[in-house]
């Protein structure tokens, strides 16, 4: 690694210097070019160079990622964290993979469930005021962060199972867990933030979808009808309801307005737990299981697309994308069962 | 709704559900009414000829209200029948309607009988079942759902508890469930399997058996490996109901390697067993599908992806069928007062036939036995002296039980899952020694009504009530097993011999006071005294003498006299239950009866009774 690299220069500007050394990480993705002389010119760099880290893969849309990737942001040290956020791995949430128990919050747990949803619908407003064109999503991002810990919590995406972000940004044919970067949001894109965050051991999670600048008819139409599956789903909502009703209502809106229910991403049981029971599908003729009792706490978070509803992942393993890039859009809320019907937390 | 619709809607529900079936080979056709399962061309063994996909089964895992169904704890055997109840109220909105449309509206069992019918069976092994069975629907019903439909009103309502959540309903579905019902594996324990309950039933020369991967993780349903046998200590498998965190403090580093190979349904939400094409891939890699499973995601299998692995139930051809045959699955080996109390029907002369008798009579043929020795001997005792001797000895021989006969109580009350077939789902609590074969290929064992059928004196509801008067309390006697012990009833097989445990018991009480004490101070010592016990009678005898003295033989030959009397008398005592109407009065009766039920009934009889005259002749 310390012998010059045959007829490289460090590209470096103003450097010139014999290239001795190739960005790893470039090299990983297979991306040649990047040579550098020094660690110094290297790390001076590492900021400055934009790229599409995924030449080789065959992009369904025209939405490419756009690298580096902005160092991990910092959480400060007296916020609480979840059990993953040194490791990754979210061992609560493994432990009670596959139980059929919902958990039902007493009266305690609901009020910091109210409490943590509060400052996560504060989290998105916040982000959306920042989308506009040309601000990247890696800057809305790094907004979302910053509200996220001046409220005392913790951004729940930031590292669960590696993630490398605080929130989810997915434009156009992204169906969810877009990881925010480089790329700018153009006038026509439609792009939906994801906010969690953390707060005394509860989590609160939701989303929304944007337009950016003027969005041609067919995706405001896409927007709203995600939206309304979304408010629908909640209207019929109640103790007795089954978890396994919801699809039907979404995926009869979503056909009639001629889109499509993914079907890979379900909604989740959420509290203590960023991901557990019940699994909320949205698609019709499912078989979740699991009966709305007062005291469950749980989103629905229905992604409708304008084409097919089969989705694929981008090679960082994250980003979900249609398989025919035609757009997706999406929203979500955290719910919780009362006596009478659905709560809206967030 | 015609029988044609019906099979037409059944076939279609099993096209939506991803149910397999060789189609150019079986079909289903409706014979008067009912379906069975029929060969269309020749097959051959071996084949698998019907796959139906775990996820897709009616279970209490699987149904809509899981959740409350674990919540409230429901114990097996209601928790399908409520399952079945709740799916069926729904009607077309239930994911099962296709299949719940097609099912019968009940089994005919014995519970459903008249009065009169059921009176045919006094005196049999099933008079005590049909009590406790009804006993049991009956305390279920009031005891555990009733409260249940109340405490759940916005999911059981009102206005449908007299069609859907009646005790009328809960038992005609229960007897739908106790002879449909599949024992699965040890998450979903038993359950509905569409398409499986079709085949009708023949014992021998059965065509297929229902095959399934039993050893599944109990928490969550992975076939393969996952996080919670990971994390479970060696030896206890079950250890997993723990569910709610109890492994929060194990390293992070071994959750790394755990692999994670099965995900979260899509659709059921607890674990499935598909496999991902990049569980191969390193541990730093993990990361990858892992997370977005745990998002609640499922990585939907394209046409165009590999097929995962499926996780079915399958049933596979025993043997070779001709075109047009009907093909049959078998229930297993079973006496009658299983097939009738548990599928409605039973056999002439079953060769899994017993009869039992219970401790009481065992107590009083041996106080009576041992009044008339003393009698002989001119020995003056109280009945209360005999009671406790014979107290004594006895408690002596359950206290050692499990030293002398090992093999048959290996299988008491805290056997569950160590079998193929049996595991979970028949936590019975009776033994499963001796000929009681459950041969679990379609045990569907409903655990609060079934495991009465199989004993007249069934721990459950049998000895337990009996007056034992001052003997003994059972509670003293506890063994070495986890569970309460229970009191057994004891066996005359088909062939007329009493069951092992029987004999040595009575030998204990009849051998003499001296060698007694032998055996208190060292059980070995019994323990070769049935050895040899085991031996004399293997031995051709020159002659069998009641008197005088033999060499090593002596020590049997007074023992045995008095075991074979109290024998001869039990069986007498026995015989007293049923009415007076011998075997030949039965049999001739047989011959004329119309009525279905009653010929049953008039079976079960006629073979105990046989049984009972076999004894009769080996021990005169």
């Amino acid at each position: 690694m310390s012998a010059e690299i045959a007829g490289q220069t460090c590209v470096s500007p103003d450097c010139g210097q014999p290239a001795k050394l190739q960005c790893p990480t470039c090299l990983k993705q297979g991306i040649s070019g990047s040579f550098f002389c020094s660690q110094d010119c290297f790390k001076k760099n590492w900021v400055m160079s934009p790229h599409d880290p995924f030449k080789n893969y065959r992009y369904t849309g025209a939405l490419r990622a756009r690298y580096p990737l902005s160092p991990k942001r910092q959480v400060p040290e007296q916020i609480k964290r979840p059990d993953y956020s040194e490791t990754g791995i979210p061992v609560s949430e493994q432990n009670v993979r596959g139980s059929s128990v919902i958990k039902c919050l007493n009266e305690e747990e609901i009020a910091k469930m109210r409490k943590v949803c509060k400052i996560a619908r504060e989290v998105l407003d916040i982000g959306a005021a920042a989308v506009r064109p040309g601000i990247s999503t890696d800057e809305i991002d790094r907004i979302v962060h910053e509200a996220t810990i001046e409220r005392g919590a913790y951004p729940s995406p930031l590292n669960y199972y590696n993630f490398p972000k605080s929130c989810c940004t997915s434009v156009n044919e992204v169906i969810c867990h877009g990881i925010p970067d480089q790329r700018l949001l153009k006038d026509g894109d439609i792009v939906n933030l994801d906010i969690t965050c953390y707060l005394d051991g509860f989590h609160g999670d939701l989303n929304e979808t944007y337009l950016v600048g003027n969005v041609d008819e067919k995706g405001r139409k896409l927007v709203n009808v995600a939206r309304e599956c979304l408010q629908k789903a909640i209207d019929m909502a109640k103790p007795g309801v089954r978890y396994r009703d919801f699809g039907k209502v979404i995926e009869e809106h979503a056909k009639k307005n001629g889109f499509s229910v993914v079907r890979t991403f379900c909604g989740h049981g959420i509290q203590e737990l960023f991901h557990c029971a019940p699994n909320v599908p949205h698609y019709a003729n499912n078989k979740a299981i699991g009966v709305l009792k007062p005291g469950h706490t749980f989103t629905i978070e229905p992604m409708i697309c304008e084409g097919t509803w089969r989705d694929e992942l981008w090679p960082d393993n994250w980003t979900a994308v249609t398989h025919d890039g035609l757009r997706s859009a999406q929203f979500e809320h955290t719910l919780l069962v009362t006596e009478t019907g659905l709560e809206i937390l967030t | 709704m015609p029988a044609s619709d019906k099979l037409a809607t059944l076939v279609q529900w099993f096209e939506d559900n991803e149910v397999e079936w060789t189609k150019d080979l079986i079909e289903v056709k409706d014979t008067n009414g009912s379906l069975g399962v029929f060969a269309k061309s020749d097959i051959e063994e071996g084949l698998p000829v019907v796959k139906i996909p775990k996820v897709n089964i009616l279970s209490s895992k699987t149904t809509g209200i899981a959740n409350v169904i674990e919540d409230e704890q429901l114990e097996g055997g209601c928790s399908l029948a409520l399952a079945v109840m709740y799916e069926s109220a729904q009607g077309e909105d239930s994911p099962w309607y296709g299949y719940i449309q097609a099912l019968p509206v009940m089994e005919d069992l014995p519970v459903f009988w008249s009065e009169e019918e059921q009176a045919v069976l006094n005196g049999t092994e099933m008079e005590d079942a049909l009590e406790n069975d009804k006993k049991d629907l009956r305390e279920d019903y009031e005891e555990i759902l009733k409260p249940l439909f109340e405490k759940y009103r916005y999911i059981f309502p009102e206005d449908q508890q007299e069609k859907f959540y009646s005790y009328e309903t809960f038992c005609k579905i229960s007897t739908l469930v106790s002879s449909r019902a599949f024992e699965v594996d040890a998450y979903h324990e038993n359950a509905m399997v569409p398409f499986a309950d079709i085949f009708n039933h023949q014992s021998g020369s059965e065509h297929v058996h229902f095959e399934t991967d039993f050893d599944v993780c109990d928490a969550c349903g992975a076939l393969e490996y996952c996080e919670h046998r990971f994390f479970e200590s060696d030896d206890d498998l079950h250890g997993a109901e723990d569910e709610e965190g109890g492994w929060s403090d194990v390293d992070e580093e071994d959750i790394e390697e755990s692999g994670g190979e099965e995900d979260a349904d899509e659709e059921v939400g607890d674990g499935d067993e598909k496999e991902l094409d990049d569980d191969e891939e390193s541990d730093q890699e993990l990361q990858d599908l892992e997370a977005l499973e745990s998002k609640g995601i499922n990585i939907y299998e394209d046409e165009e992806d590999e097929q995962p692995p499926k996780d079915t139930c399958d049933l596979v051809m025993d043997r070779s069928a001709k075109k047009g045959e009907e093909l049959f699955n078998t229930y297993g080996d079973h006496a009658n007062v299983v097939l009738l109390s548990k599928y409605g029907f039973c056999q002439e002369d079953n060769d899994n036939d017993f009869v039992t008798v219970d401790e009481d009579m065992v107590v009083d043929a041996c106080v009576d036995q041992l009044a008339k020795i003393l009698k002989e001997k001119g020995i003056k005792a109280s009945q209360e002296d005999v009671i406790n001797y014979v107290r004594m000895r006895w408690e002596y021989f359950i206290m050692n039980e499990s030293v002398f006969l090992p093999d048959e109580h290996g299988d008491m009350e805290d056997d569950e899952g160590h079998d193929d077939h049996e595991g979970d789902g028949c936590g019975c609590g009776h033994s499963h020694g001796g000929d009681d074969e459950h041969g679990h290929e379609h045990a569907g064992h409903d655990h609060d009504h079934e495991h009465e059928h199989e004993h007249e004196h069934d721990p459950e509801g049998g000895c337990c009530d009996h007056e034992h008067g001052e003997e003994e309390d059972e509670e003293e006697e506890e063994e070495e097993e986890e569970d309460e012990y229970r009191p057994r009833p004891y066996r005359i097989e088909y062939s007329g011999t009493f069951e092992e445990a029987l004999k040595y018991l009575l030998h204990i009480v009849f051998v003499d006071e001296q060698m007694f004490m032998k055996f208190v101070d060292n059980p070995e010592m019994a323990l070769g005294y049935f050895a040899e016990l085991a031996d004399s009678e293997t031995k051709v005898k020159p002659r069998s003498s009641k008197k005088g003295k033999k060499k090593p033989v002596d020590i049997f030959v007074n023992v045995k006299r008095n075991v074979n009397h109290v024998l001869h008398q039990l069986v007498l005592a026995r015989q007293k239950a049923y009415d007076e109407a011998g075997i030949a009065g039965d049999q001739q009766a047989l011959k004329t009866e119309t009525n279905q039920r009653k010929r049953f009934a008039l079976i079960c009889r006629i073979s105990e009774k046989q049984i009972l005259e076999r004894a009769l002749k080996l021990h005169p």
